[in-house]
């Protein structure tokens, strides 16, 4: 018999039930649909019938059937490898920049943020498709310079450019971030340095980058998760082809072609938990080195 | 302090429930009686303008069925079988769709669609004055499952004022490859360097699948392949001649256009003056387009299959609605009203209904006087639409990069039509 008054055990029940929304949410909506996708890899599933149980065949034939697979995932790895850096290195300059106590500099801080939120949109994307278009603002002003392009996103070699820069475009959350870590770095090291007379790029290598290591892992880590995620872009700019020629065929696009456009959900699950293991791959990979490279200021 | 306590896992609870009660909606189902308001959902694709007429037509049938509400979900083409499907995954599919011979064959195969024959055996569905051809139409493996809202062709939409400038004569229906080929280069010639003779339409399905019934074939067959290699080889082969002699768009503006919408095409645009699309859509075109339009039939082999493929657009239910006899009553509204008729005219093409045909023919503009003159002449002789495969989509795109990759000389043809069977084959079995 339970006693309803039995303070200890209260105590200890009460803050789960605060949370008992958030807690059933959770299971109900991420962990339950979490496990049936790991099920439904393992099975052939058409969104109709049930689904009947293959085994391993659709990562056998992922991995030794389908072209197109190993296209996007060239495509997606090219855009991660490419974009994350840039992205990163121009969120740093500008961060670098606006630090240097300019005036305004809470506008700035704003404006340059703004790409951020709205990036990922579907009306970027269209406004994107303009600009890089054959007779789009870029080319036209390429135009004036004398330089004649074809169409950005109607070329294979170049409509992965267009994607790639849209991402660097929205340098805003990373640089926010850097900008918070710089206002961390205590000043008496700069001023000590100078006394010692390191100039300005060594006081960069040796001070700012070392203090900022921490935060340049935050944001690596959670743009190459963003990166590998990118889909609105792609679906937009190709019209959901992932063309021309497949040069923008997204590991997130041809996962959507499969499963919504195919109907093959236990192919299309398959698809989604490779791209777990992979993105764990890579975060992995860059946490196993962080030892190496990112110092903690209580590490003396 | 036990007071205190109790509080709190009082008010805990009810911060729970609370929420709890916030989500949850009651819907409401079962039998309608006469009193009950109905509510029928229907979707449908399109664009803007469409958009406006459906929504006319199904205020004026509340107005005339008290009883029923409708409540609308309208979206573009490109995404509407993708929505419907997710949709009827759920158990939340609308009641009354719309469907094409292009859908069909999935959606019937996927279970999804409701056999309306009870409903025409009872009269909810009169379809007596409807065209032996439209009820074929709507037909998978012989039963019915959908009614017609109208008929189309494949044709080759052109503009017509370029063709005058150019002192060409206008080209007449079941015209030959070759006449066509002629007429790019005589067009080209008078276009200069910024518009093309046609778009480059290699990657295009419905092309090859005409093609392909020329010479008595079909793209697919069951669930395989119907062409060979030779087939594919001589279509890739004859668009990239169309490319070399400059009548084209380049690769790269090609691929940019993908499936713009109607204003933003090509055709609109007058950047090109030929493409092939269903007959209905030449009044589309025409209302975003400048210069005058007109419709001529696709490219004939003149020693091949002289028949053409009827594209009909159509209303089903949904095989797990709860108001059949509703859901009937809407489309028999649609199709057989006459001022139904008024508001719809023709939209999807010549409707099935001869006397509906009759009521709005002083209604019509000269697009659909050019559209049904030429569908009434190549309706002579059509047959069904052939059926095609789950995944069939897929290989549609597989075919529109496969032509790209040709395009951007990134393959020559042989590679491309060895790797569009060995990729076809695996999609098609998987």
């Amino acid at each position: 018999m339970l006693n309803l008054f039995d303070q200890k055990r209260w105590s200890s029940i009460i803050p789960y039930l605060f949370l008992a929304p958030w807690l059933i949410g959770l299971v109900v909506f991420s962990g339950f649909p979490f496990l049936s996708s790991l099920y439904l890899s393992f099975t052939n599933y058409n969104f109709v019938s049930s689904p009947n149980w293959v085994g391993l065949k659709n990562y056998l034939t992922m991995f030794t059937q389908d072209p197109q697979y190993f296209q996007a995932l060239k495509v997606t790895v090219t855009y991660v490898l490419v974009a994350v850096p840039l992205e990163l290195s121009f969120a740093l300059f500008l961060a670098l920049l606006l630090n240097k106590g300019i005036r305004g500099l809470g506008m700035y801080r704003a404006v340059y943020y703004i790409p951020s939120l709205i990036g990922g949109s579907v009306a970027i994307a269209i406004l994107w498709q303009q600009v890089f278009g054959d007779n789009g603002i870029v080319n036209q002003l390429l135009g004036y310079a004398g330089i004649d392009m074809p169409s950005w996103v109607g070329t294979p070699d170049y409509a992965i450019w267009s994607l790639i820069l849209l991402k660097v475009w929205q340098f805003g959350s990373p640089m926010v971030i850097f900008l918070a870590g710089l206002k961390q770095i205590p000043q008496e090291f700069y001023e000590a340095s100078s006394l010692d007379g390191a100039g300005k790029w060594k006081q960069f290598i040796h001070i700012t980058l070392p203090c900022l290591s921490p935060i340049i892992l935050f944001n690596g880590i959670m743009q190459i998760i963003s990166s590998f995620q990118a889909f609105t872009p792609a679906y937009i700019i190709s019209n959901g082809t992932g063309g021309p020629v497949n040069s923008t065929l997204f590991y997130t696009l041809y996962l959507y072609q499969n499963g919504f456009g195919n109907f093959q959900m236990g192919y299309a699950s398959a698809m989604a938990w490779s791209l777990l293991l992979i993105i764990a791959f890579f975060t992995g990979l860059i946490f196993l080195t962080s030892k190496k490279w990112v110092h903690y200021g209580d590490q003396g | 302090m036990k007071l205190k306590k109790f509080l709190l896992l009082f008010m805990s609870t009810i911060l729970f429930f609370g929420l709890a009660a916030c989500s949850s909606k009651e819907t409401k189902s079962g039998a309608s009686d006469s009193k009950e308001i109905v509510e029928l959902r229907v979707s449908w694709w399109g664009g803007q303008a469409r958009h406006d007429k459906m929504n006319e037509l199904f205020d004026l049938f509340e107005e005339k069925n008290p009883n029923i509400k409708v409540s609308r979900e309208f979206t573009v083409e490109n995404q509407y079988a993708e929505k419907f499907t997710t949709q009827a995954a759920g158990g939340n599919a609308p009641d009354v769709m719309q469907t094409s011979s292009f859908f069909q064959f999935d959606f019937v195969k996927r279970n999804m669609m409701l056999d309306l024959g009870t409903l025409v055996d009872s009269g909810d569905i009169n379809v007596k004055d409807l065209d032996p051809v439209d009820i074929e139409g709507g037909k998978v493996n012989d039963k019915l499952y959908a009614i017609s809202l109208g008929h189309n062709i494949t044709g080759v939409l052109y503009n017509k004022t370029m063709f005058e400038k150019a002192g060409l004569e206008l080209p007449k229906n079941n015209w030959t490859w070759d006449e066509y080929v002629e007429t790019a280069k005589a067009l080209q010639k008078s276009l200069g360097k910024d518009a093309w003779a046609t778009e480059d339409e290699g990657g295009v399905y419905r092309g090859l699948e005409l093609f392909a019934q020329q010479r008595g074939k079909s793209v697919f067959k069951g669930d395989g392949l119907g062409i060979n290699k030779q087939d594919l080889t001589d279509w890739f082969t004859f668009w990239d001649q169309m490319r070399k002699d400059g009548l084209t768009p380049p690769a790269d503006i090609q691929s940019e256009q993908g499936d713009k919408a109607q204003e933003q095409s090509m055709l609109a645009l007058g950047k090109v003056a030929m493409i092939s699309k269903s007959s209905n859509q030449l009044k589309i075109y025409q209302g975003s387009a400048k210069d005058e339009l007109a419709i001529v039939s696709y490219p004939m082999d003149p020693n091949g299959e002289k028949k053409v493929p009827l594209i009909v657009a159509s209303l089903g239910i949904s095989a797990k609605t709860k108001h059949p006899k509703e859901a009937a009553k809407l489309i028999n509204f649609v199709v057989n009203d006459p001022d139904a008729a008024k508001i719809f005219k023709g939209e999807h093409g010549p409707q099935a209904s001869k006397q509906m045909q009759e009521v709005i023919k002083p209604l019509l503009g000269e697009p659909e006087n050019k559209e049904y003159a030429f569908v009434d002449e190549m309706i002579q002789s059509s047959k069904p639409y052939p059926s095609m495969p789950s995944n069939s989509t897929s290989v549609q795109k597989l075919l529109l990069s496969t032509n790209q990759a040709i395009a951007f000389k990134q393959k020559t043809i042989s590679q491309a039509v060895d790797e569009f069977f060995s990729q076809a084959e695996q999609i098609l079995n998987r």
